[in-house]
This record gives structure tokens, C-alpha cells and sequence, in this order.
């Protein structure tokens, strides 16, 4: 049976939403295999104008051959999302390439709405959502000027058809999305390591923080409940980075303290190691600010806290440099409450080793810092704290400049930046004050992490973007624990004070290229629709892509007021399957016309015939069935034989008069049977 | 007058051995005033059954050899100029006849055949402007060879419909062949046939073939086994309305054959194939019209 062709309206549609279902998917797609797309597309479109030819068997072939090499060479073998979302797009793409029928266009369009579920995994955003019931539509209509003929279709009628389908599965999407169980994954792909999100790395480099303040990706929502931080207490510790080797900065492992420091790192005292912190070392107090944080998805495992991190959150743990951690990298958008407690540090002294770690500096470089750092602190009569302030001071005195676009420094980086160019963004401050500190034997080190956020007073939440990326210091004062300075503050107060935006709207960026977003971002309508839609956007993500399984949980316990919650959950999803198909049976039911007296004689006949093991054939009539049973049986034959000739008297005859005799016969005889 | 029936029945199965499905599918299609296409090789007996049917029901019998020269003329007749009169007399062709055999009928051009396929659906002839009522009861039995292509044209779809039934001769088996071969049976008998059954008697039948009673539930089948024609895309074009009419016709002379008066599924189960056969066009990948009878639920 060969399927009807496709018209050519179908195929525009098709064309249609192909493009559109593509476009979400487009970033994964390595450049090598765009223009193989871009040429099916065009290949097809010239098909459709009658000016191409339709692919030898053999070009497909190869076609596809090309297609596998590409992405292959590409990603590799090794199965990751992306490349399995290439083959789909691929495949996808090339099927319309030989798409000559109906069924062809059929398995065109339900690749379609795979793809769309493939847009789902790379962001979950309202946007996307909206978009991608739109390019849910399309297909729809496609589906429909399928199977429409083709003097009828029209555009309208194929998008009134899908719209009013959409519409109509509402009720279902609701429910399921409300009751279906919310079950882990049963299988997982590998995130991409290489291709991780922009954000906080744990190495820094001077110019890696200046190249987030490029991006306006969201990091993270912050929604408090009381008071909100002012932005100058807004610190969203993230990360500590205590190696350094005269160029890059990283955080340790374990491992590799093991080996610096071996026999002396007590298992118990594990340095970032997730254990929990002992209670000796830090006291906590209760905090002022109470908030949860909607994290972007990053790829890692760090999350941002308002401060040093006193207790773990579910799923996480907190180091022992006061960091939050959680137990698994953060591949989907993740909501946690960190506890509102403020860290005050203990009077406790640190571990020579840990100290050692703290002051250990490249031997060889950057000299003329190190007598700096010397000079300033006997000037300060040897007290950390207060070099810290001169350290702030030298900063703020000197010509020092804070600037987006710092210059490449050489070997001696510090004494390049501090001594010869004097520019630079928060990354070489902090990085050149710890040089500092660590020269005359204090304790110091870089913390990562975001400064400020846009603050959204309708909704209290502080919206934090990549480009609010900050780096910072932390010094160990015997008796008081870490203090945190922050030598930026120094140097530009208004980028602590205002954040990035306003500065550079106040001009307090020198020689700093102004985005050419930020100035579109700016002007006063736009301002207040993208504040709205960040609204919106907040309310969708908060309350529909972070409705998992605990907050369907303590939905469902709010529904139905007790804690077995499962059991419930399965009830309601079993009770509305239910309602369903009752409604699916009864709406068959009504479509299906209704049995005659005799055809419900002879279902009863057949029935009794089918339990002593005769089947009746579709296509067999009553007498051959009858005959047949014969055949095989001839005493219930004899008697089948005499049923049916009643039967066919009483069904077919136009004998009315007869008829209610031999049909009480008949019905008599097959109870009889 | 069922029993004259069976009785003539026996008589054509003495000439025409071991075809006895094939012989009532042919009475029942004269029952029914249909015409029909026998599709077989050469010396198969179509002739013979068709000289028998004429035999045994005293019909007046023509038959037609087609060749490709052949005209429309040859099969209807001419008006020849007559000299002592000095008026044209008009002389009838064999089409003229009760029972006409149209032997090899796909060798004559399509303008002969068109003229014997209107003869068949019209019951009358035009010649010369002038309609010219055919007898009574008029039947056509064309035969066709399936084979030899060459130098043939193909009967259209549409002129196909034109006959009621095809059905196709088939080898007889062996005992029969033995008998014909003995000289038991064949068509050197036909000419000791006695007539059992007069035309007169003939129409009454067929009178009484269009009176049998067809139940709502046996029309609800019919229409489904049409509606699977149509729908599911195993034949190029489903059966038309009149085939769906020359299908219940077949159906009720396969009754009337039968002795009942009304019908039942299996009178059309037994005339569904030869009817719908030369009308539907088997897709490549379709089913036969057997394997659809096969499909349908005959009881719903």
C-alpha cells in the first residue's frame, strides 16, 4: 500500500517549521555542519520550485556519510548530548531530502517534536517556552495540510485546526504537569566538560573576570525575605583561591596538599575536604538576611552565598573555607536557601601548615612589591590589619586606575601592574594586595565570587548577572579569623557602591570600552519592559521549571492535608487516567452504532461457539461457520447448523409475520447450546 | 420452477464435466439479465457452455468471431439496396439474437466493440437513425484470451462494468477430463441437449431474481465490503454504485439458485469475486479481491 503524496503545501509547511524547531538547537551545531544544513534547506526549497532534482539513492548516501564524519570529527565518539542532538538535527534535515510521501512527511513531523523537546534541555526560559509552542503549532498545522486536500487548505484553517488542538490538550498538560510523579533520571548524559558555561572558573588569570564583565548571561536570582543588602554588603562568595604560582591563581585539592604539606594535614582538619566544619573553628550567629537563590545551571559544583557559608543546604556541604558546595554539578537550574546565620570567626589560630599555604609566594619575582609590601608594613609597626588599610590607601593615593580592558603585563606581574601600568580591573587588585599581604608573612587569599546585582524591589530579588563577576581578598587576623578586603573599593568605591552599570554610566570607567548592549539596555521604556519581563520570567521560573518533586510534594500535602504523599499522587494520576478513558469510552461508544436484536442474538451464538473452540472468521458467513464446525465437531455442528438456518430465517427473511416466534426459538436454542 | 432450474443444471454438468461452480455462476448470471465475460485459453469449453445455456433454454443462438477488420456493420447489420423493391431492406446482423457468443471480443477495434457494448447496456441498436429493440431476453457471453496480447485492445474499465460477471473457465479435473476424453462428455453432445427451460419461463425467473428479499443487515454488508473497496487504498478506484447494484443482482440469482427468497452473506461472498474482479485494479502492493472478502466482517 503506498502512501499518498505529500502536497506541496504540506511541504512548505514543513519547511516551515523545520527552520523554526532548528533555531533553538542552533548553538550545538558545530560550524562544519551549518552549511550541510543550510544546503538540504536550499536544496529542498529548489525541489519545491520545481528548479532541483530530487537526490540519487547514492548522494544520500553520501550525504549522510558526510554528515556522520562531520560531526564526529566535531565532538568524537564519545556520546555526549550534543552530539546526539546533531544526529536528530542531521537526520532531521536530510530526511526532506527524500521525503516523497505521506508517511515520509508523517515521520518528518514527529522528528519535528523531538527536536523541540531537544530546545527544552538548553534553557527553560518563558521566552523558549512560548517559542517553542509556537514551533509546536506549526508542526501541528503541518500534520494537518498533510492530510487536508489540497483545494482546501489555506493557512487560517491548518492554524485555527492546530490552536484549537493545542487548546484542547490544556486540561491534560495541566494535569500532568500538576500530578505525574517526578522521577530521577533514568539515564544521563555527559555534560560537556570543555564546553562549560561562561561563569567563575576555580583558576583565575588576570583578564578573566574583565572578560565576564562582557556577558549579560544571568547567574543567579537572589529572592529575600526581609531586608535586602545594600550593594556594598552584597558579597556573593563563591570560590577561595589560595595557590598561586606568580601568574594564575586556583583553589588546592586535597590531593595536592597531601603532597605539599605531607604528615601534617590531619584527616579531621581536612582542608577543602567535605567535612563538615568542626564547631571550634567558627561561631555563627544569626544573620539579618533570609533569602533562597535560583541558580543558573553552571556545570560545577560552587555555589554563591551571601558571605561566609555557615550550614549546608540540602545537597550540599560546607568547606572549611566556608564555602558551599553542592554534591553533584549544578546541570539544571537549582534553587537553595542558604542558612541565614552570619559566620563570626572564632579566636582560634591557624595550623602552621595551613598557614604555610597562605603565605607561600614564586620565589624570584616581582622583588620590588615584595620591599614595598616590606617598607609599608614596619611603616604600620608590623599589624596586618592596618597594612590592609595602607595597602587600600597606597591604592587610592597612587594614580591607579580601574579599567575594563587592562594591558598584558610580563613576567613580574605585580611590579608590572603596580609600578609601571597602574590599570587594571578587580582581579589585579586582589591578586596584587594578597601578593602583598603574603610578602611580610600574613595569611591571605583571592575569593571569586559575584559583587551587587540589579535589585528588583517589586519582587525583592537581587538579579545577578555573569558580568557582576568580582574578585576580592581575604586576610587571617590572629584572633579575629578572615577579613575581607576588597581593593577595588579603593580604587573605584562607585563600582562597590553602584555596580557596573551605573559606573559606567557616571563615566567612572577610564579607557573601558562601553558595551554596546549596555547602552541599548539603558534607555527608559526599554528599561522598564525588560524589568517587567524579568518579572515574569522569575515568577515562570520560580513557579512552573522549579515545580519539582519537593515542591509537588508540599503541593500535594496542601491538597490533601497528609504526608503519603506518593500514594496520593498516584490516586489522582490514576483516578484522572480513569475519568479519561471513561470519557474516551463513552464518546467510541456514542460513535459506534448501536447492535440489533439479531446481532445481539448472534454475538451470543458466536460467544457460545467461541468457548467451545470455534472462532469465527471475518470473512466467513453464518452458514460456512456453521459448516465448519461441522466438519470438525459434527454433533455441535448438526445442532450450529440448525441454530444458523433459524438465524438466517429470522435475520434476513423478509418473513415478518414468523418473525417473533422464531427469534424467541432461536434465542431459546443458543441458551440450549 | 426450481426444480426446472436444478434439473437444467444437471443436464449442462453432464455435457460440461467437473465445472459446476462455473455453470451456476453463469446461470445465475443470466438470471440476474447480466452479460458475461468468460477470460480463458482456447479450448477450455467456452463454447461449449455458452452453446449449452442457449440449448437448454431454447434461446436463439449468433455467435461472433472478432477479428480486427471486423466493423460495427458485421455485428448490427446493414440496409442493402433492394432492386425489385426499390427500397433499402434492412438486414439484421447476428447481434440479433437472444443469446450471443462474442468470441475473443478484445481482438476487434475499439469502434466494433463500442458497438456491441451499447447493444448490451441499451438493449436496443441504432442503425441508420433508426432504434432497433433487440429480443428478448437479450444475453451476451464474450469470451477473451488472457494470454496473447499482441494485436488486442484491452477492454476499458468502463466497458468492463458493462458485464456482469467475469469468471474463468479453469482445467477440468481429471476424472472429467478422463470422461471428456472418453467421449462421455463435450460438445459434440451439445446438439443431443434437450431444452429443459422455454425463454418465456426464463423471463419469470428473472422476474422473480429481482422480487428476492435483501435485509437491512445484508445491504449494511454489502456496503461495507464497497466501502473497503474504496477506503483503504488496496485497488487504484473502489466499486462504483452500479457495481454495488450488479453485486446485490448477482447475489439474489445466487439465492434464487438456491431456493430462498431472500438473501443471506454467503450469496454475496459467492458472486463478490467474479463481479468485482474486472472492476477493481489491484494496487502493487494491494490485496486480491478475495483476501477482502476475507477481511470484512460479514456479521459486523
Amino acid at each position: 500500500m503506498t502512501s499518498p503524496a505529500v502536497s506541496r503545501y504540506a511541504t512548505l509547511w514543513l519547511l516551515v517549521a523545520q527552520m523554526m524547531v532548528a533555531l533553538p538547537v542552533i548553538e550545538v551545531l558545530p560550524v562544519s555542519v551549518m552549511p550541510l544544513l543550510v544546503l538540504t534547506l536550499i536544496w529542498r526549497a529548489l525541489i519545491w520550485f520545481g528548479r532541483g532534482v530530487w537526490p540519487s539513492d547514492l548522494l544520500r548516501r553520501l550525504l549522510v556519510t558526510l554528515a556522520l564524519v562531520l560531526i564526529v570529527s566535531s565532538f568524537g565518539l564519545q556520546f555526549s548530548l550534543e552530539l546526539a542532538i546533531n544526529f536528530l538535527v542531521t537526520g532531521y534535515a536530510l530526511k526532506m531530502l527524500e521525503m516523497k510521501t505521506r508517511r515520509d512527511a508523517l515521520v518528518i513531523a514527529y522528528i519535528g517534536f523531538f527536536v523541540v523537546g531537544a530546545g527544552v534541555l538548553y534553557s527553560q526560559s518563558l521566552l523558549q517556552g512560548l517559542y517553542l509552542l509556537l514551533c509546536i503549532a506549526t508542526l501541528v498545522a503541518a500534520i494537518h495540510a498533510m492530510y487536508s486536500p489540497v483545494d482546501e487548505s489555506s493557512i487560517k484553517g491548518s492554524l485555527r485546526f492546530s490552536g484549537s488542538i493545542l487548546l484542547q490538550t490544556i486540561p491534560l498538560i495541566l494535569a500532568l504537569f500538576i500530578f505525574v510523579p517526578r522521577l530521577g533520571p533514568l539515564w544521563a548524559v555527559p555534560w560537556p566538560e570543555g564546553d562549560a558555561k561562561t561563569g567563575l572558573s576555580d583558576k583565575m588569570q588576570p583578564g578573566d573576570v574583565a572578560r565576564l564583565s562582557q556577558s549579560y548571561e544571568l547567574a543567579f536570582r537572589a529572592q529575600f525575605k526581609r531586608a535586602v543588602p545594600p550593594p556594598r554588603e552584597r558579597y556573593w562568595r563563591t570560590l577561595i583561591l589560595d595557590q598561586y604560582d606568580g601568574n594564575q591563581w586556583w583553589q588546592s585539592d586535597l590531593l595536592q596538599l597531601l603532597s605539599q604539606f605531607p604528615g601534617e594535614i590531619d584527616h579531621e582538619s581536612n582542608w577543602q575536604s567535605r567535612s563538615p566544619v568542626s564547631d571550634g573553628w567558627w561561631q555563627i550567629e544569626l544573620g539579618s538576611y533570609e533569602y533562597e537563590v535560583l541558580l543558573e545551571p553552571s556545570g560545577r559544583q560552587w555555589l554563591p552565598v551571601l558571605g561566609p557559608a555557615a550550614s549546608a543546604a540540602v545537597e550540599s556541604t560546607v568547606l572549611r573555607t566556608l564555602r558551599l558546595e553542592a554534591d553533584k554539578p549544578v546541570y539544571e537550574r537549582r534553587l537553595y536557601k542558604p542558612a541565614s546565620e552570619t559566620v563570626i570567626n572564632n579566636s582560634i589560630s591557624m595550623p602552621p601548615w595551613l598557614s604555610a599555604l597562605n603565605t607561600a609566594l614564586p620565589a624570584g619575582v616581582n622583588l620590588q612589591a615584595r620591599s614595598l609590601a616590606y617598607k609599608l608594613f614596619t611603616e604600620v609597626g608590623q599589624d596586618p590589619l592596618s597594612l590592609g588599610r595602607r595597602i587600600l590607601e597606597y591604592f587610592h593615593q597612587e594614580p591607579f586606575y580601574y579599567t575594563l580592558s587592562p594591558p598584558l603585563m610580563g613576567e613580574s606581574e605585580v611590579d608590572d601592574f603596580l609600578f609601571t601600568y597602574r590599570r587594571g580591573f578587580c582581579e589585579h587588585y586582589a591578586s596584587s594586595f594578597v601578593f602583598l599581604m603574603r610578602s611580610v608573612g600574613v595569611p591571605a587569599r583571592i575569593v571569586t565570587g559575584y559583587l551587587g546585582g540589579e535589585y528588583l524591589p517589586e519582587e525583592k530579588v537581587v538579579r545577578v548577572l555573569q558580568r557582576d563577576a568580582h574578585a576580592w581578598a581575604e586576610i587571617w587576623v590572629e584572633g579575629q579569623g578572615w577579613i575581607r578586603f576588597d581593593p577595588t573599593a579603593a580604587v573605584a568605591p562607585e563600582r562597590i557602591d553602584l555596580g557596573l552599570d551605573e559606573m559606567i554610566e557616571q563615566g567612572g570607567l577610564l579607557q573601558g570600552q562601553i558595551p554596546l548592549a549596555y547602552r541599548f539596555s539603558q534607555s527608559g521604556f526599554l528599561k522598564f519592559f525588560r524589568q517587567g519581563w524579568e518579572r515574569l520570567e522569575y515568577r515562570w521560573q520560580k513557579s512552573v521549571v522549579q515545580y519539582q518533586q519537593e515542591k509537588q510534594q508540599s503541593f500535594m500535602k496542601q491538597l490533601f492535608g497528609t504526608s503519603s504523599y506518593y500514594w496520593q499522587q498516584v490516586g489522582v494520576l490514576g483516578a484522572l487516567l480513569a475519568l479519561f478513558s471513561a470519557l474516551f469510552g463513552l464518546f467510541t461508544l456514542y460513535q459506534k452504532p448501536r447492535k440489533n436484536l439479531h446481532q445481539k442474538a448472534w454475538c451470543q451464538l458466536e460467544r457460545k461457539l467461541a468457548s467451545k473452540g470455534f472462532e469465527r472468521q471475518a470473512g466467513e458467513g453464518p452458514k460456512d461457520f456453521a459448516r465448519r464446525v461441522q466438519v470438525e465437531d459434527p454433533i455441535l455442528g448438526a445442532k450450529a447448523i440448525s441454530v444458523v438456518d433459524l438465524y438466517i430465517q429470522s435475520a434476513y427473511s423478509d418473513n415478518q409475520s414468523l418473525d417473533a416466534t422464531i427469534f424467541d426459538n432461536l434465542i431459546k436454542m443458543i441458551k440450549q447450546l | 420452477m426450481h426444480s426446472t432450474l436444478k434439473n437444467g443444471m444437471d443436464t449442462l454438468s453432464g455435457v460440461i464435466r467437473g465445472k459446476d461452480q462455473e455453470i451456476r455462476l453463469a446461470l445465475c448470471c443470466i438470471l440476474a439479465r447480466g452479460h458475461l465475460l468468460i477470460e480463458d485459453l482456447p479450448g477450455m469449453g467456452k463454447t461449449a457452455l455458452s452453446l449449452s445455456l442457449a440449448r437448454l433454454m431454447g434461446l436463439d443462438y449468433q455467435r461472433i468471431q472478432f477479428t480486427s477488420d471486423l466493423l460495427p456493420a458485421d455485428i448490427l447489420g446493414v440496409s442493402i439496396f433492394d432492386q425489385q423493391a426499390a427500397s433499402f431492406q434492412f438486414k439484421k446482423g447476428p447481434v440479433f439474437a437472444q443469446l450471443l457468443l462474442a468470441d475473443e471480443v478484445n481482438r476487434a477495434s475499439p469502434r466494433t466493440q463500442s458497438a456491441l457494448l451499447e447493444a448490451m447496456e441499451e438493449r436496443q441498436v441504432t442503425i441508420e437513425g433508426q432504434a432497433r429493440t433487440l429480443p428478448e431476453p437479450f444475453i451476451v457471453i464474450a469470451t477473451q484470451n488472457p494470454l496473447s496480447q499482441q494485436g488486442t485492445f484491452p477492454l476499458p474499465e468502463s466497458q468492463m462494468d458493462r458485464f456482469l460477471m467475469r469468471i474463468p473457465m479453469g482445467y477440468p479435473d481429471a476424472e472429467s477430463e478422463k470422461a471428456i476424453l472418453r467421449g462421455e462428455a463435450g460438445r459434440y453432445l451439445v446438439g443431443e441437449l434437450a431444452q429443459v427451460i422455454t425463454p418465456q419461463v426464463l423471463m419469470a425467473m428473472q422476474q422473480e431474481v429481482s422480487h428476492i428479499h435483501a435485509s437491512n443487515m445484508l445491504l449494511d454488508y454489502i456496503l461495507r465490503l464497497l466501502k473497503a473497496t474504496r477506503d483503504e487504498g488496496h485497488f487504484a478506484v473502489g466499486l462504483s454504485p452500479r457495481a454495488g447494484l450488479a453485486l446485490l443482482q448477482a447475489a439474489r440469482a445466487w439465492a434464487y439458485i438456491d431456493g430462498r427468497d431472500y438473501l443471506i452473506p454467503e450469496d454475496v461472498q459467492a458472486v463478490f469475486v467474479p463481479v468485482s474482479g474486472h472492476r477493481l485494479t489491484m494496487q502493487k502492493q494491494g490485496i486480491s479481491p478475495n483476501e477482502l472478502l476475507n477481511r470484512v466482517n460479514a456479521m459486523a
